[in-house]
């Protein structure tokens, strides 16, 4: 998954110049603070879940995707999650933060990682709901 | 709007053209599976319907066929279906890109829909739907 952790990188130093050039953007000279607390958050909500998931002996399919979730990005500023409750409902509160989360972000490099992470925490809701 | 974001919208419609064309003809082709391929063609249908409200300027043009390979057997058709089903999240991630704030949504929205439709077809859960693996 080169292209993921090179994004996931990208969040994490805010390296975007020469994508965001490419996209015409100007780059920030620093990443944006409320970015980074958005990525921190995916971060700790993806670990709650794994927690679930590993409890409630998930699909496999689904551990991994969440830990390559988790893994992806970096542990920018610590955060705490309060994901609790039944796996496919609490991927279902996730994704849905991950979605809203992708419309406030300011850098588009870190919109698209939260928007993917939506539609795979939907994945993963279905998933689990499906057993 | 943004030439960028124009684009990458006119991208995904020819997509969902393609899927409004795939569906039907997989389900011919493989009948186990026409009743999932008509509400697939139903949906792409309804999404060709949305960005037609949404382009400035729709520049696709609808093919008589498409390149799908052969589609022989549900596993076949169930292969094909998936692989639409990424090049239409890739598609709906490039609309994210080139937009900005809530004009994203329909982006997003639609990449949750495409991965969702490509769990239908035998998928398995994937971390970041839309990227490059």
């Amino acid at each position: 998954m080169a292209a993921t952790a090179g994004i996931a990188g990208a969040v994490a130093t805010h390296r975007l110049d020469d994508g965001l050039r490419r996209l015409g953007v100007e780059p920030r000279p620093e990443s944006d603070p409320g970015d980074r607390r958005l990525v921190a958050r995916a971060r700790a909500d993806a670990q709650a879940l794994i927690t679930l998931a590993t409890e409630a002996e998930a699909p496999r399919d689904v551990i991994t995707a969440l830990n390559q979730q988790r893994d992806a990005l970096p542990t920018t500023l610590p955060d705490a999650s309060g994901v609790t409750g039944e796996l496919a409902a609490a991927c279902r509160t996730v994704a849905t933060a991950r979605a809203a989360d992708s419309l406030a972000a300011v850098s588009s490099d870190v919109a698209q990682v939260l928007a993917s992470m939506a539609a795979g925490l939907a994945q993963c809701a279905d998933r689990v709901a499906d057993r | 709007m943004s030439a960028r974001r124009e684009a990458a919208l006119i991208a995904w419609l020819a997509l969902e053209r393609e899927a409004v064309w795939f569906f039907p003809y997989a389900g011919a082709r493989v009948t186990r599976i026409a009743g999932d391929a008509r509400k697939a063609a139903a949906a792409h249908a309804a999404a060709r319907d949305r960005l037609l409200g949404l382009v400035r300027d729709d520049t696709t043009t609808v093919q008589p066929t498409y390149d799908v390979g052969t589609i022989d057997s549900v596993a076949g058709a169930s292969a094909a279906a998936r692989l639409l089903e990424r090049r239409v999240q890739a598609a709906c991630l490039a609309v994210v890109a080139a937009s900005s704030g809530a004009s994203r949504e329909v982006g997003v929205t639609g990449l949750q829909v495409a991965a969702l439709a490509e769990l239908g077809w035998s998928g398995r859960a994937r971390a970041f739907p839309g990227m490059a693996d």
